[in-house]
Formats: structure tokens, sequence, C-alpha cells
């Protein structure tokens, strides 16, 4: 009997060990659960430190694994979920916070702030875009969507230290440089308390409809300005909330399945987004086309990332056509720019990524 | 590699494990663990592979050169200990005796040296050491050189032992990578030890870093004494269970070969005083300088005077061997002054006399044990600001308790999983389980292996999960 409890103990820890090969993931690129690039395979057979990320992306019952170990923290003891790309905040709020991904912690903490020489160059920066547009006869906005924890940092900590951020030090130098620019963190903070429904997603890291919306009105504010003789649509909308449970894009990094997250829908009074626009190419990553109703009103591209996404049917509303690329500008779209003869080109990026909002 | 990772669990060791024993010959099978040490190392540290190789040539002309010349044996064992130091006081010394140098030549107003900042190559000190012992047990007994590099190249580089000890002794193993014999039983109690010791290290010395890294790494005025307290003692579990937990994989996985390695902790944390606490502590570092360094100098035959300073320098040197850091030597000669006092006051004696006595001196010892971590953790200039913390010394600004209850019980982690970690942690740092005697009942003893084995299948499971979720798993003797 002792034998056979020996044998099976051997076997037991043998197909454990064997199971990460047994059912490794060769083909997959990208994890759905994760909404994330998997680790591909080193192109050098000596890079062991690729391969190293490889296994651990891919090894077989890895997403069952992290769903255990965060069962375990989540469920039996109640542990402030928490690991390197995400942790869990107060009131069940969710924070992404990837140093790998833009470092949302560095902005939180106030540690990235920049040099001297980091602010001139960033100044350097803007100046030569701003100053192509101005050759070219274009209008420029550049527009900063807030990380999460800078309009939430209550469900993020106890206390965000003093003082300025790093994007704030950039907004200096847009004004100091006369370049128009939307950075809606103080708006959002003073809407969020006049709303019921929360400005972002409590298991996603992107602001929602409503948080968008309260954006696109900054944005609006600066379009008046920008184009003073031009008559943008005014639209005024309704906003309907609803709970669900979502897993949004953080929870399955901490392999959680889903989680209480207030949905908010805005659909225009007087009808739909369809009456104001039409999407010609609705294919996300790979771009995004809406040709607007009115032909008189001017020509947009806009050079984006993931928060312009919500920001999207509000912003197709007040132009004849917007070209939404996920990517900064490069020569290739300057050409592109100047042969279709485009009015206004929107500079769009998240608070952590913001530095290189203008080709940095 | 790191035991505790997902490449060396699930790829690795499986892989290494079949080929090992799909082979039916003794030099086929040495032949794949030195090549899979190799591996093992590369991995870490590609370029450094070559400088080990050469090292492995270099002892092993050295010891065949040792073993056929009589005549010269000593200066040439000399000879040889002074270039396997040397190649280690290259890589990890030149560094910190050029900060010395420069920090003397400072004062004088002269032109400062260049700093010299080397890559220390992984696990140096160990295979350094094992290869003095090599050296040192073939002039002794000269029958026991190893004529054959590959086998001398397997007893330096076996990847058990290779990055982290123990420190194995050749004439421990020299017989066993020749004659050893492989079994199922072993298969058994390697894979149980092996278990056993990827859950204290991933289990309990992981969850103690994350909260200790937490509060050291935080501003000092952040946090309060209670808290100073918790990160000091994190860390003396920490470094326990990592490091015997990575003892415990490295014998459980030379088990499975077939090999016996010495046992390198035995539950220093239930010393009765520090002098004690040395004779349980990485007992293959304590041993190594016993036999290596104490006795060769002339131990106690000397007299008291040479006692005392063969002591000291022994316990420099243990210090030093942990760093080229001013905080490892000061915590290596503190160690060793303790023992002295231990040794003058008599204060064995007086324990064996007294219960309450001896009470009070196991728990003083291991508060000096942790506040000595203090100082071997944080270096010399950030220690005294924490032992002053620690006592609720008000230092500057503020004394409080305040702090702890509102900032670190959140921002630290510490929740009610660290405290259950930790209560296990301290529960199985003594070994009161080993009084408890079992029937020898055989149906009674079945249960037994069959629970024992049920919860290490589930530990094995647990670690995988964990590191699985990329949590937080650093290791501490790496850089040693």
């Amino acid at each position: 009997m002792k034998k056979i409890v020996h044998y099976s103990f051997v076997s037991l820890v043998f197909l454990a060990i064997l199971f990460p090969i047994a059912k490794f993931n060769k083909k997959g690129t990208v994890s759905q659960k994760e909404n994330r690039t998997l680790a591909e395979k080193p192109d050098s057979p000596f890079k062991f430190s690729g391969y190293d990320a490889y296994f651990q992306d891919r090894f077989g019952g890895r997403n069952r694994l992290v769903a255990i170990a965060n069962f375990i923290d989540y469920s039996v003891f109640h542990k402030q979920i928490k690991n390197s790309r995400a942790f869990k905040g107060k009131n069940d709020w969710f924070y992404y916070i990837d140093s790998k991904d833009g470092n949302n912690l560095n902005d939180f903490y106030k540690k990235n702030l920049l040099t001297k020489a980091e602010l001139e160059s960033f100044r350097n920066s803007v100046r030569e875009t701003a100053q192509w547009c101005k050759d070219n006869d274009i209008k420029y906005l550049f527009v900063i969507g807030p990380n999460k924890h800078s309009v939430y940092p209550e469900n993020y900590m106890e206390e965000r230290p003093e003082g300025i951020t790093r994007a704030d030090q950039m907004i200096s130098v847009f004004k100091e440089l006369g370049a128009p620019c939307v950075f809606p963190r103080d708006f959002l903070i003073l809407q969020k308390d006049k709303n019921e429904a929360p400005l972002y997603y409590e298991t996603d890291t992107h602001w929602n409809n409503l948080g968008a919306y309260y954006a696109f009105v900054k944005i609006q504010e600066e379009l008046a300005k920008l184009f003073p003789n031009t008559d943008f649509p005014k639209i005024d909308y309704d906003f309907s909330v609803d709970y669900s449970e979502s897993a949004g894009d953080i929870l399955p990094m901490l392999g959680i399945k889903t989680a209480k997250s207030t949905q908010v829908t805005a659909t225009p009074k007087n009808g739909t987004f369809s009456d104001y626009f039409e999407y010609v190419k609705d294919e996300g990553r790979e771009g995004v086309i809406t040709n607007g109703k009115k032909e008189n009103l001017p020509k947009a591209i806009v050079f984006r990332d993931s928060f312009c996404s919500a920001l999207t049917p509000y912003f197709s509303t007040q132009f004849s056509s917007v070209e939404y690329n996920w990517r900064r500008m490069t020569d290739d779209d300057k050409k592109h720019i100047l042969g279709n003869k485009v009015d206004l080109i929107v500079f769009e990026a998240v608070e952590r990524y913001s530095l290189g909002i203008a080709g940095m | 590699m790191l035991f505790s990772s997902i490449t060396f669990l699930g790829f690795f060791l499986p892989i290494v494990i079949i080929i090992y024993f799909a082979l039916p010959q003794r030099v086929y099978k040495n032949a794949v663990l030195l090549l899979a040490s190799l591996l093992f190392y590369a991995w870490g540290e590609p370029k450094f592979v070559l400088l080990m190789v050469a090292s492995i040539l270099f002892n092993y002309n050295m010891g065949l050169i040792i073993a056929d010349n009589k005549e010269h044996s000593r200066k040439i064992l000399i000879f040889s200990i002074l270039v396997n130091l040397g190649l280690l006081f290259i890589f990890k010394y030149l560094g910190f005796s050029c900060k010395i140098i420069n920090y003397i030549i400072g004062a004088l107003h002269l032109k400062n040296l260049e700093e010299i900042n080397l890559l220390l190559p992984i696990g140096i000190s160990f295979y350094t050491f094992q290869e003095i012992t090599y050296l040192v047990d073939v002039y002794k007994e000269p029958y026991l050189s190893q004529r054959n590099v590959l086998n001398l190249g397997l007893y330096i580089t076996f990847f058990p032992q290779l990055i982290a000890g123990p420190i194995v002794r050749y004439h421990d193993i020299n017989q066993q990578i020749e004659k050893r014999r492989e079994s199922f039983e072993n298969l058994y109690i390697g894979f149980q030890r092996f278990i056993l010791g990827l859950s204290k290290k991933v289990l309990i010395a992981n969850n103690m870093a994350f909260v200790c890294d937490s509060i050291y790494d935080a501003d000092i005025f952040s946090y309060g004494t209670v808290a100073a307290w918790i990160a000091a003692v994190s860390y003396a579990l920490q470094i326990y269970y990592d490091f015997s937990g990575y003892s415990d994989m490295a014998i459980g996985l030379a088990k499975i070969f077939g090999f016996d390695l010495l046992e390198n902790f035995n539950f220093p944390y239930a010393a009765t005083s520090i002098t004690d606490f040395w004779r349980r502590w990485h007992i293959s570092l304590t041993n190594f300088f016993r036999d290596y360094v104490y006795i060769p100098l002339g131990g106690n035959r000397k007299g008291p005077k040479r006692t005392v300073l063969y002591r000291i320098f022994v316990f420099f040197l243990t210090g030093l061997w942990h760093g080229a850091s001013f905080n490892f030597i000061i915590w290596g000669l503190l160690h060793g002054f303790s023992m002295l006092i231990e040794r003058f006051l008599k204060l064995d004696k007086k324990s064996k006399e007294s219960k309450i006595f001896s009470a009070f001196y196991r728990i003083s010892s291991l508060v000096i044990i942790i506040l000595f971590w203090v100082l071997f953790r944080n270096g010399t200039k950030q220690t005294i600001k924490l032992y002053l913390k620690m006592f609720g010394i008000n230092y500057s600004r503020f004394f409080t308790f305040h702090p702890v209850v509102s900032t670190a019980l959140y921002w630290f982690n510490v929740d009610v999983k660290f405290y259950i970690i930790l209560a296990t942690a301290v529960l199985f740092a003594f070994p009161w389980w080993k009084k408890i005697k079992l029937s020898t009942n055989q149906a009674i003893q079945t249960v037994a292996a069959l629970l024992k084995s049920l919860a290490l299948v589930t530990l094995l499971c647990l670690c995988f999960s964990f590191l699985a979720n990329n949590t937080y798993n650093p290791f501490i003797y790496f850089r040693f």
C-alpha cells in the first residue's frame, strides 16, 4: 500500500511538471482574456531571456493557474489583489499598473517629472510639429486623456503626493508655445461629483461614454476657438446607466472573470448618431474613417490611441470626415494630409504615453 | 535559471529527467548532467560559461599536478588557491577595493583611480570554494585526484547546487560521481524535498519579501515603529525560507539523480545562542571556513589570543564572502564578537544551569540575530535610522505608531494573508513537530504518507499558480 502511495505521488508530480510542455500554446499570438500580444519565440536560440517570456506566456494550464492564484487571494483571503500588471483598489475599482507599459505608478507618485533637458526636448518636438502645421496652414489640437487614477485617486490609494505631475509640466509647455491643447483632468474631477455614474469603467483602464463626453465638451470649446466661423452642430445627449458584470481590460490580467461595472450609453436627444455621421471604415486598430452628413464642416485626421475609441462618436458628428489612425504621425501621413486638404490634425494620447504625443 | 521559474519547473527539469533516465550508462548520464548544468548556468550568464569552463580546466590540471608532484605539491596548491581567489577578487572585490583606495587617496588630495564595475558571475563564490576544496582534498589525499575532466566538471557545475550551494566538499561527493544508485525511492524522497523547498521559497519567502521590500523601499518617514519591526522580522524569515528553501530544492534535485548532499540548515532560529546559530545556519559555509581556514591557521591550539584573532578573521571572511560591502563585513564581525562575548561570559554554561536564563537568552539571541539582519539587508547608512525607528526613538520630526495603521496595512500589503503566512513561517521555523511520535501501526503510517503526498502535490500546484501569476519572486543568495 505504501508503495502505491509512493508511485502515485511520483506519477502525479511528474504529470504536473510535464503538463506545461504537453499543453504548450504554440500557435496563438494574442491572449483574448488579457487583451495583449503573447511573447513570440526568440529569433535566436541563445536569447534565453526571450525564451523565459515565451515559456511564461504560453505554458500549458497558465490561464487556469493564474485564476487559481487570484481566487486564493481574492476569495479566500479577501486580499488586495495585485500583481505586476494590475491591482484592485478600494470600492471594487481596478487599476492598471504595468511598469512596462507607460508606468501609471510613476505618474501617480509623480516620480517621472521631466528634467530641464527633457522639457526642452519636448518643447522642441511640440514646436516642430506646430510649425509644420502652421507652414501648411493646418489647425492642430493636442488632447491628453487623463489616466484613470488621476481622476479617481481616492480609490487608488489613500493620498496622492502633493505637487505637479508630468502632464502638468507638458500642459505648461503647450500654453507657453500657444499650442491648443485639452487635458480635461480637472474638469472630469469636477464632473464626477455631479454625476451618479462614474466617468471611467471600474474594471477597465479607459473612460466610459460619459467621461469621454465631458472630454469632448472641452474639445468643443477648443474647436470653437480654432474655427470661429464654423457653425459646428450642437447636439444634446441622453445618458442611460446600466450595471452589469464585466471583465473590462484589467480583470483578465488578474485572472478574475467579472466584477460589477457601470455601463453608460449615450444617444443624441434628437435621433441617433447615424443621423450625424456614418462609418466608412470601422476596423479599430486598423483604422476608422467617418463621414459627416454636412459637407461644409471641416475635415480632420486624428492620431490616436485606445482612449479615442469612446470619443469617436462625439467627435465624428463635428466634421465632414474624420480619419482615425492608431499611431503617431509619420512622414507618409504628412504627404497624405497635404494631398487630402485636411483642416485639423488632432494628436491624442493617454496621460501615461503623452510624452510621445508630438512625436517624441 | 531560477528553480522557482516556469522555465525550470515546466521545461528544463522534466526534459533533463526524461533524458537522464532514458540513458543506460553512467558516463552518458553524467554527460547529460554536465551539459544540462552548463545550459542551466548559461541561461543566466551566457558569457560567463567560458570563464567557468576555463576555471574547471585550470583546476583539473592543477589537481593532477598536485597529485603527481609530491615534492612541490604545497607550493602548487598555494599557487592554485591564489589563482582561484584572485579570480574571485577581480570579479567580486576589485571594484570595492578601488573605492576604498579612492577614499584614502581622496583624503590625501591625490588623483582618484578609475572606478571599476565588473558584472559578478553568478555563483562564483560557491564554485570557487568548491574548487578550493577539490585542490585541498587532492593535496591531502592525492589518490582523490580526478582523472576525468568531465567528472570534475560535473562536480563543479552540478546544477542543483551550482548557483546557491550548498558548498559541496569534494571528498563528500567524489565517489558518488561514478558510483551512485538511482532508484524509485530516491525519486520519491527527492521530489518531496524539492517541493518542500519550492513551497518555502514561493509561498513563504516571496510573500515575506514583498512586505519587507515594500516597507524598506518606501520613504522611512512614511512608516512607524511597528512597520519597521514587521519589515525586520519579515526579512529574517525571508532570508531563512529563501535560502533554506533553495538548499532543500538542491538536496531534493540531487537525490532525484542519485546524489546525497549534506544538510545546509538545521532550524537556525531555534538556536540557543549565536554560537549555536552558526552551527545551524549555512552549515556548508561554516564548515568550509572551519576546515579550510580556521583549523589550518591553528584553530584553538595556539592559545586564547590567537583563537580570538582567528575567530574574528573567520567571521570577517564570512561577512566579506556575502558581498563587497561594509555592511556585510560589519555583520560578520558583529556575529564574531557576539560569539566571543558568549564564550568569555560563559553564557552557554549559565543557560544550562537555569531554564529561565536559557529561555531569556534564546529570545535575546534571536532578537540580536534579527537586528543584525537589518544591517545585512539595508547597508550601513540606513541601519542606524532603522534601529532608532524600531525602538521608537524620535530622531527627526515625529514619533508615531499612527502611520503603521493607516498606511502600512494598505500599502505594504500587510493583510490577513500576510499574517497567516507569517504565523506559518514562524511556526515552521522551529522543529516542534519532531517531538510528535507517529504510531508504528502500518495503516496509520500509510495514511500519513498519503496525506503528506497529497499536501505536497497541492503545494506544487499552488507554487505553479503563484509563479504563473508573475508574483514577486526575488532571490537573495543569487548575488553572493
